[in-house]
């Protein structure tokens, strides 16, 4: 475990207490012989992260032994500089697009059909990226969508859900 | 015997033959590559286009579909960090380390070629002992099953590198993820929370591809660069060079007991009806780490786990068909669709299916020679295309996988709420990749879960209840016993290269 990190550590060990918790709660409020192994696997879930608190509390205890070896964390996966707290909130930018632009996706299928949701999510979520030339916002939202689109339903014969609204329109 | 293996090898250099084989090779690169596309979908696509074809003919570019499908999700693991099959998981481990190193054009020719050899080592038991193997699948029961659910599980404890804890935390996550939807046998649903769509589970390539895609997506626009400039070496070539394709033929054949090993291993996971690709490329993979003079540098880009992992999975499909050629048995959901083929052509699977229609078996037999070796030419042609892919702006790389997550999560039911499922797993799996917690595990665990808890369940209501009966046909029975070995030994061997690491690091400390 990085000795630098340690509070992650330390956050992610009591959430994972609290979601041991739950789930704990969960598989015992089900019947008995319909929650065997959901009972199980929640209580070596809590036995588990009680462990790792219990590891980091007993580092932190023997004198913070602060080592100065560099491993590959995620700091450097997400690209984000060493400097800025890595205690940030998991709410970063980036989570919001990709969760806003999914869930408006799935919410407006019904609406527009799933050919005209592909590419208006395209089209939004390279906007929300910063993409702001015009010929590349219009070639990639289109183009893409319609080759997969097309693909999928000529060759694999699956029905995508058209959309109340092209519906109506098409009468 | 041999007449016939003539037989079929002059019979499969047909043109007709070689023609549908590379269409079959060819489509098949496609539905693997892309994730969410498993080769059951494919080779279920293809059944209906087989029906104005020869039955020999027929089968033959199901067999391309199959074996390209296997090997071509390697691609987009390797490049793009999601695995395009299950199958290809194991691989993504070494392979998408390759890549962050620069060396993605290594990493696909090393995976191609292994695929290669190990499609085609696993024929031969297919071509000359396939009864004989058989005869073992028949002999898995629900303590069987129990046992090798239980041994895949154990593999997660390899397959976490540093903490052994969150590896499995990541399988338990895995696990609870598969548990999610109606009990196997009481049909009680468990963490439903009203959602119909839920009833049946999670699905498992839903769950792969949300775990991977969406924090692939969230790091792709989360970088401040545009293109991946740090994946581009100082003399990148979005080319494969013939000299690359060489090295990477050097060093497989300097693993060749990896590759033979992995192969073996990979056909024996296939023969065992239930247990498909994926659990062949772990399994394999977990060994290659176990028997290795170096398994820690496992999981940092190294070529053995790349080998280990293609050739394992690659060799399952030749196992899937021991059972379903020989008994009728299918050996996984592919196979399954291949029985159905068999049907459709007018072929009785069974005892009697070589008896009374050798010519065409063997036919098929030796044209899986050609499509697993007809996609390493294509392949590798498509790995050049797909290596530009890593000089693409991040943002419009994000917004593409994002589309192919989509739809490959939508394409395994028909069914929108499969998006939610996945970006709900997906941000399990972003918060997983944030702690530092493998999402390997995870898979393995979504993979085996199901199978682990309703053969428990019917293990339990074999015995009635009985836990002692339980416990003394899990030892007695002699599959369960060598499966039981092979746990013991797998958690064993873990805990003790667990222990030396620790040892060598605090000597490493010390001095």
């Amino acid at each position: 475990m990085n000795y630098k990190l340690w509070r992650k550590d330390l956050y992610f060990a009591i959430s994972m207490i609290c979601i041991s918790l739950y789930l704990m709660m969960k598989s015992f409020s089900y019947p008995a012989d319909s929650s065997f192994f959901p009972r199980i696997l929640s209580i070596l879930l809590l036995a588990l992260s009680l462990i790792i608190l219990l590891k980091i509390l007993r580092r932190r205890i023997e004198g913070g032994l602060l080592k100065k070896h560099k491993e590959q964390t995620s700091i450097e996966k997400f690209g984000m500089e060493k400097h800025k707290s890595r205690n940030g909130s998991i709410w970063k930018k980036p989570v919001i697009i990709v969760f806003l632009s999914l869930i408006l996706y799935v919410g407006i299928t019904p609406l527009i059909g799933f050919f005209m949701a592909s590419i208006l999510f395209m089209f939004v979520f390279l906007l929300l990226n910063g993409v702001r030339n015009w010929l590349v916002l219009l070639v990639i939202s289109i183009v893409p969508a319609t080759i997969l689109y097309f693909a999928f339903s000529i060759f694999f014969h699956i029905l995508f859900p058209t959309g109340y609204l092209i519906e109506c329109w098409l009468g | 015997m041999i007449e016939n293996i003539f037989y079929g090898l002059t019979s499969a250099l047909q043109p007709g033959i070689l023609l549908v084989v590379f269409i079959g090779v060819l489509l098949g690169m496609i539905v693997g590559t892309l994730p969410g596309l498993t080769s059951t979908l494919g080779v279920a696509i293809l059944v209906p286009l087989t029906f104005v074809m020869r039955p020999e003919a027929g089968l033959a570019m199901l067999g391309g579909m199959y074996c390209a499908s296997t090997y071509s999700g390697a691609i987009s693991a390797i490049l793009i960090g999601i695995p395009g099959t299950p199958a290809n998981c194991a691989t993504l481990l070494d392979g998408q380390a390759m890549t962050k190193k620069g060396e993605a054009n290594q990493a696909l020719v090393l995976a191609t070629i292994a695929s290669c050899i190990g499609g085609l080592i696993s024929i031969i038991p297919l071509l000359f002992i396939a009864p004989a193997l058989a005869q073992v699948s028949l002999k898995f029961g629900s303590f069987e099953y129990f046992l090798l659910a239980i041994f895949g599980i154990s593999i997660i404890a390899s397959l976490a590198e540093e903490s052994l804890e969150k590896g499995l935390i990541s399988g338990i996550i895995g696990l609870f993820l598969a548990i999610v939807g109606m009990h196997p046998l009481t049909g009680f649903l468990r963490f439903t929370y009203g959602r119909t769509s839920l009833f049946d589970g999670v699905p498992v390539i839903v769950g792969m591809v949300g775990l991977y895609s969406i924090p692939e997506i969230i790091s792709l626009i989360s970088k401040k660069k545009k293109i991946n400039s740090h994946l581009i070496p100082i003399n990148f070539s979005a080319r494969i060079t013939f000299q690359e394709v060489i090295q990477g033929i050097k060093e497989v054949y300097r693993q060749k007991w990896n590759v033979f090993r992995s192969s073996i291993i990979g056909t024996i996971v296939g023969i065992i009806p239930g247990a498909g690709c994926s659990i062949g490329g772990f399994v394999a993979y977990d060994q290659a780490k176990r028997f290795s003079k170096e398994p820690e540098k496992f999981g940092t880009g190294w070529a053995e786990g790349i080998i280990a992992s293609e050739s394992g999975n690659n060799a399952t499909p030749a196992g899937t068909l021991i059972p379903l050629l020989t008994l009728g048995v299918p050996g996984n959901a592919v196979s399954a669709v291949f029985l159905g083929a068999l049907i459709i052509h007018g072929l009785r699977p069974g005892a009697d299916l070589f008896a009374g229609s050798a010519n065409i078996m063997y036919t098929f037999i030796m044209s899986l020679f050609l499509g697993n070796l007809f996609f390493v030419p294509i392949g590798l042609i498509i790995c050049s295309y797909g290596l530009k892919m890593l000089l693409i702006p991040r943002a419009i790389l994000a917004s593409l996988v994002g589309l192919l997550a989509i739809m490959g999560s939508f394409t395994i039911r028909a069914n929108m709420e499969d998006v939610l499922i996945m970006l709900a797993v997906g941000l399990i799996g972003y918060a997983m990749v944030r702690n530092d917690v493998p999402r390997a595990p995870a898979v393995l665990g979504l993979v085996l879960g199901t199978m682990a808890e309703s053969e428990l369940a019917r293990s339990f209501s074999i015995v009635r209840g009985d836990y002692w009966i339980f416990i003394t046909k899990l030892i007695t029975r002699p599959i369960c016993l060598i499966l039981l070995t092979l746990t013991v030994f797998s958690i064993l061997q873990g805990i003790q290269s667990r222990q030396k690491k620790a040892k060598r690091n605090m000597n490493k400390n010390l001095s």
